[in-house]
């Protein structure tokens, strides 16, 4: 059973096509990133599983529940943290907690409440409008995880905290992951995503383009090779360079290549002059991120 | 129902439960405390024609207690319990979808007819609190004025609990408008008018025959609010208002359950939609 099925979701406001027929599957125990820029339609495919708003035709199921025919089953099995958390007024965040666990009439586990609250840093005793941004969203991110439900949606979780505790969101949702449960993560931010996804959809113009599979998107990616000579070398010396190697760029004393089979036959070749300087890396989900959007462009 | 809701709402509305509540208990006892002042004076006074039709006082005699607090007190307070309903019941679902609370509260594993029955009933609530605050304006100034031997407190407290069932179909009124309307502001500004509108014919009624008409269609009339004093309530009006308010509610409940939250547009089909999640059986 999937954590979580879209099939052929459509959604219309008026003239306006929010959706065009996006399918998802996401397993227990994934990291699933939900990438795209404003205005993609991550949201309103996020509203419709909350069953907040309804699809014009297609299919949610969270957990095997049918989010609109079982929605409170539904949202039983998700914890939620919208993009701008509004909570009540006149609250401290111990209250927030009590308050919500109330409403789902559900008591959340007390010492991982607390461990939430000490690794984020939140003082609980204080009114939620004293609160900074970054800690009201604290409050919102405990809110969604603190049931322990088996699949927490965030939609741009780490906007306004400091990276001491979005280190701690990290681990805490890679905690969430191990335990067999899943995360939904949305976001613009792709070196985010990238941390701390195992896959990532990229949503565009109401549709999923393309569905990566991060660790082998980072296995299969090409190898850019930054390499600074200590002598130039000869000028017909790339023309050696083994096959599925590219010189992306290339000046007197500096090249640099991409390796789309391994770096092995690259060090080989480098190996034959004088190397002052060696940098290897992989292209960031970004620069895969912008290339893709290019060619789509194109 | 749940009764965290219902407790939180009832914490939201507190400052309007005070205000309202203390203002016509403050407004009543003023109105209790000046009368002997004016009754000999107001004995002597000869009204125009329909005057005190037009403050609901038909046939009332201002020199009498019951007359003269029925026109310078019940004519305008049922009005005043109205405002309260209009603004609390369209801020009870529209105002926290306009506040963003609303988002993380409909993530929660609680259905929307849950959700609207606790907001009604915190909405009701306050209405009964507002007339407890209100009845001790009574309590503390009739005591101490010589009110003769025809109005009782019992009379003005009941004349005070009997804006309720008005009051009732005004919030069902605004609770149906806030789930369909683009926002509460929007609903809001409706129902005042329409209230204004409801007041006004009720009162031009008694006085122009031409508008006589308008009190078959009128909520407003029905109320009984500005007579139950002198002549007592229509117990087929107050019926006639409860049923016209649960049918409202009834609808509320189901253009809620369908509403689009934060869509920003009118909703009339939410009404169709909600329908039919529910006759589909959809836990909603």
């Amino acid at each position: 059973m999937d954590a979580l099925r879209v099939e052929r979701l459509v959604k219309h406001y008026g003239e306006v096509r929010a959706l065009r027929g996006v399918d998802l599957q996401v397993a227990p125990g994934e990291i699933f990133g939900f990438l795209g820029p404003n205005g993609a339609g991550k949201s309103t495919a996020i509203r419709i599983i909350l069953d907040l708003i309804r699809p014009t035709s297609g299919h949610v199921e969270v957990m095997g529940l049918d989010a609109q025919r079982q929605s409170v089953a539904a949202r039983r099995c998700l914890g939620y943290l919208p993009s701008d958390p509004s909570l009540p007024r006149g609250m401290t965040a111990s209250e927030v907690f009590d308050f919500y666990s109330d409403v789902r009439e559900e008591r959340p586990d007390r010492a991982y409440l607390d461990s939430l609250v000490e690794r984020f840093s939140l003082d609980t005793t204080r009114d939620l409008a004293t609160l900074s941004r970054g800690n009201r969203q604290k409050v919102g991110l405990i809110l969604a995880l603190m049931h322990r439900p088996p699949l927490v949606m965030l939609d741009e979780p780490t906007t306004g905290l400091d990276p001491l505790v979005q280190e701690q969101v990290d681990a805490v949702l890679h905690e969430v992951a191990a335990e067999g449960r899943t995360v939904f993560f949305s976001s613009h931010i792709l070196a985010e995503v990238e941390a701390l996804c195992s896959r990532a959809a990229i949503v565009r113009d109401g549709l999923i383009v393309d569905v990566f599979d991060l660790a082998e998107q980072r296995r299969l990616a090409p190898r850019r090779i930054e390499v600074r000579f200590v002598q130039p070398p000869p000028g017909d010396a790339f023309d050696a360079l083994p096959p599925g190697v590219q010189v992306v760029e290339r000046d007197t004393t500096r090249a640099t290549l991409e390796a789309h089979d391994g770096i092995d036959g690259v060090v080989k070749f480098l190996a034959r002059y004088p190397v002052d300087d060696l940098t290897v890396r992989q292209p960031t989900l970004e620069e895969l991120f912008v290339d893709y959007y290019r060619e789509e462009a194109q | 129902m749940n009764a965290s809701l219902v407790r939180r709402s009832l914490v939201d509305l507190r400052w309007h439960i005070a205000w309202y509540g203390v203002g016509l208990a403050i407004y009543a006892a003023l109105m209790v405390l000046l009368y002997p002042t004016f009754e000999e004076f107001l004995r002597d006074v000869e009204y125009p024609e329909g005057f005190l039709d037009f403050f609901g006082g038909a046939g009332a005699n201002l020199s009498t207690p019951e007359g003269f607090i029925t026109t310078e007190y019940f004519s305008i307070a049922p009005v005043i319990m109205i405002i309260y309903a209009v603004v609390s019941g369209t801020g009870m679902l529209a105002g926290d979808e306009g506040r963003g609370t609303l988002e993380i509260l409909l993530a929660q594993p609680i259905s929307r007819f849950r959700l609207f029955a606790s907001r009604v009933a915190a909405l009701l609530l306050g209405a009964v609190l507002i007339g407890l605050v209100n009845t001790l304006g009574w309590l503390l100034s009739v005591p101490f004025v010589d009110v003769g031997d025809t109005l009782g407190l019992g009379d003005l407290v009941f004349a005070t609990f009997a804006a309720l069932p008005v009051v009732t179909f005004f919030g069902a009124l605004a609770m149906l408008l806030g789930a369909i309307a683009p926002s509460r502001g929007t609903a809001a500004g409706i129902l005042a008018a329409l209230v204004i509108v409801t007041y006004l014919l009720a009162s031009f009624s008694q006085t122009i025959e031409a508008l006589e008409w308008t009190r078959n269609v009128n909520p407003y009339w029905y109320s009984d609010g500005a007579r139950a004093l002198t002549e007592g309530v229509v117990w087929w009006h107050q019926g006639l208002l409860l049923g016209g308010a649960a049918i409202l509610m009834a609808l509320a409940a189901v253009a809620f359950a369908g509403r689009e939250i934060d869509a920003g547009v009118w909703q009339p089909s939410a009404l169709a939609r909600g329908w039919r999640l529910t006759s589909g059986g959809a836990s909603v």
